[in-house]
């Protein structure tokens, strides 16, 4: 039995990818920017990701982190982006009231959508059709959470000063609805992995409280109200592993991070200021998979004596990024996948003569293909 | 030079002795001899793949003319099997070659003592090739033939009354050409003959 669970975890524990990459939706640069969470870089090309973008707000990405939802609260659109190009593949959703914080339910189907000029409403995350309306309560909405199991929505409420609560399946206000009433402005809204606990980003006061997500009671040690450094909080998140609460400060652009148990800062490489003019909500992302490097390669003749045969031996350097492996193209036809561990190939029966492009990616555990590593044979 | 004297010495010697002998009538009797030797290709190519193998053979000579002045005249034939494996130059993969000569041509036999007798054969060649594989990169299988020449010199000692060991060398010449009907497999013109040094236990009647 031991074996078996201990198997159970093991396969758990190998499937599970945690971002490393925090994307910030930068409302007035009207761009979504991208920084390495471990050393607070900021990423080049794909990103920033700019097309179709006026002022993006909310920012969410599909489970396998290879779709990014952008929600323009100016353009009233939510349009989706490859993050392994940054290139647009379609607007999801138009004519939007001022779409804000937007957030995916865990299989990715249906995006939950703040419309800060209406209502907040639950969309086919594919077709974009509209599967519910959340409306009781109201007023200018900024922020949406939902609980683990996809049941209830939390709505924060920018100009209500409070967060409303709904049976996220049939849209109706659950009995302690609204919740967290505050006065200032709530920007944000964040659950606990277990879903028990909702952080309230409190955008007029400068706080962020913590509430019983069940019970809609405070709770008696409200972290983070204390601590310096909130200043005009806007955008909130929790880290995939709970641990870290991010946090946007539009009050000197600075994108900042929290303990999310003791409430205490987080230093280097927090705060993050770099190009950020003015920090609305964040998603995560992986970080992108750098291509192998120093490829190079050779012929060689196979002699059997009274025939042979010309191979083409390509050996190239890891790829620095956690990757699943590479793939190998042949004049932009693709020949081989490897593993992670390998870092040559040997591709047989080559004609005399003709020069080949082969070319080398890496890939990651999501799909990801890094940029080509280029070498030509003749 | 230390070598071509040992080589020379035996005809030197033939030549320079005369007068026939009656007591002496080997040297016009049919011969059959089992053979084994120790056979190397003659091109540096093949020695590049292929390491030097075994060379058995059947042959028999049958004398054709009288005995004169210590030489008789006799026709040769023979079949060998000789078979060397190998490693490909660069991946090292394993091949196997074997070959299935048959050889046909005069020996001169020439008589150096009572029980000593040397001789030379040489003609055409005939020999069939195949090629065995373990690449996937190159044909599994392959066969060819091919004409070419063969030469080989040796010395008979006899021990007894019919009975007969031959200490031998052979060079044969073969040139032949594979085809491979896969694209990007190439072939060329190579020269499958060798050398082989060996002896025999023969019978003469």
């Amino acid at each position: 039995m031991r074996k078996w669970l201990s198997l159970l975890a093991l396969v758990l524990f190998s499937n599970s990818v945690f971002a490393t990459v925090i994307l910030v939706a930068d409302y007035t640069a009207s761009e979504v920017t991208a920084y390495e969470l471990a050393t607070g870089e900021q990423l080049g090309s794909p990103f920033p990701i700019t097309e179709d973008l006026i002022n993006p707000l909310g920012l969410a990405t599909n489970p396998s982190k290879t779709l990014l939802y952008v929600a323009d609260q100016t353009d009233g659109t939510i349009n989706i982006y490859d993050l392994s190009t940054g290139l647009k593949l379609s607007t999801l959703l138009s004519g939007l009231p001022n779409p804000s914080g937007i957030t995916l339910n865990s299989d990715g189907t249906i995006l939950y959508v703040a419309n800060y000029g209406g209502t907040a409403n639950a969309y086919n995350a594919t077709t974009g059709a509209t599967i519910q309306t959340y409306s009781a309560g109201i007023s200018g909405c900024s922020d949406v959470a939902l609980s683990p199991d996809g049941t209830i929505l939390y709505v924060s409420n920018f100009n209500g000063h409070n967060v409303t609560v709904y049976n996220a399946t049939t849209g109706s206000a659950l009995g302690f609805s609204p919740m967290a009433a505050e006065s200032g402005a709530i920007s944000a809204v964040a659950l606990s992995l277990d879903g028990n606990t909702l952080y309230v980003c409190n955008a007029g006061n400068n706080t962020i409280n913590t509430y019983n997500a069940l019970t809609g009671t405070i709770i008696a040690n409200p972290f983070l109200d204390s601590v310096s450094g909130l200043n005009g909080p806007y955008g909130m998140r929790l880290s995939e592993d709970g641990a870290t609460l991010y946090v946007g400060n539009t009050g000197d652009n600075s994108v900042l991070a929290f303990d999310s148990s003791s409430g205490m800062p987080i230093g280097s490489p927090f705060p993050i200021t770099e190009d950020i003019a003015y920090p609305g909500t964040f998603a995560f992302a992986l970080s992108p998979v750098s291509p192998p490097s120093n490829l190079s390669g050779y012929q060689k003749k196979d002699d059997f004596a009274l025939e042979y045969e010309l191979f083409n031996r390509l050996s190239w350097s890891a790829s620095p990024s956690e990757i699943s492996g590479y793939y190998v193209y042949r004049n932009d036809v693709k020949i081989a996948t490897l593993g992670a561990f390998t870092l040559s190939y040997t591709d047989h029966n080559r004609e005399k003569g003709v020069a080949v492009n082969y070319s080398v990616t890496a890939f990651d555990q999501a799909g990801n293909e890094s940029e080509a590593a280029t070498c030509v044979i003749h | 030079m230390q070598f071509s004297r040992k080589i020379l010495l035996p005809f030197l010697l033939l030549f320079a002795t005369q007068g026939y002998s009656e007591k002496l009538a080997f040297e016009s009797k049919p011969i059959i001899e089992a053979k084994g030797g120790y056979f190397f290709f003659a091109s540096s190519k093949m020695r590049q793949v292929y390491d030097a193998g075994w060379d058995i053979q059947l042959s028999s000579s049958i004398p054709v003319s009288r005995p004169f002045n210590k030489l008789s005249l006799n026709i040769y034939g023979s079949i060998e099997f000789l078979r060397c494996s190998g490693n490909s130059t660069e991946e090292h993969d394993k091949t196997y070659i074997w070959e299935l000569p048959i050889n046909v041509g005069v020996k001169p036999i020439f008589l150096l003592s009572q029980q000593v007798q040397s001789y030379f054969s040489l003609g055409p060649r005939y020999v069939f090739i195949r090629q065995d594989n373990t690449s996937p990169y190159v044909d599994k299988n392959k066969s060819r033939n091919g004409l070419g020449l063969f030469v080989n010199a040796g010395f008979n000692f006899i021990l007894r009354k019919h009975l007969v060991i031959d200490l031998f060398g052979e060079y044969s010449y073969a040139k032949t050409h594979f085809h491979s009907s896969t694209s990007n497999i190439y072939t060329r013109d190579i020269q499958v003959g060798g050398f082989t040094f060996g002896g025999s236990l023969g019978y003469f009647f």
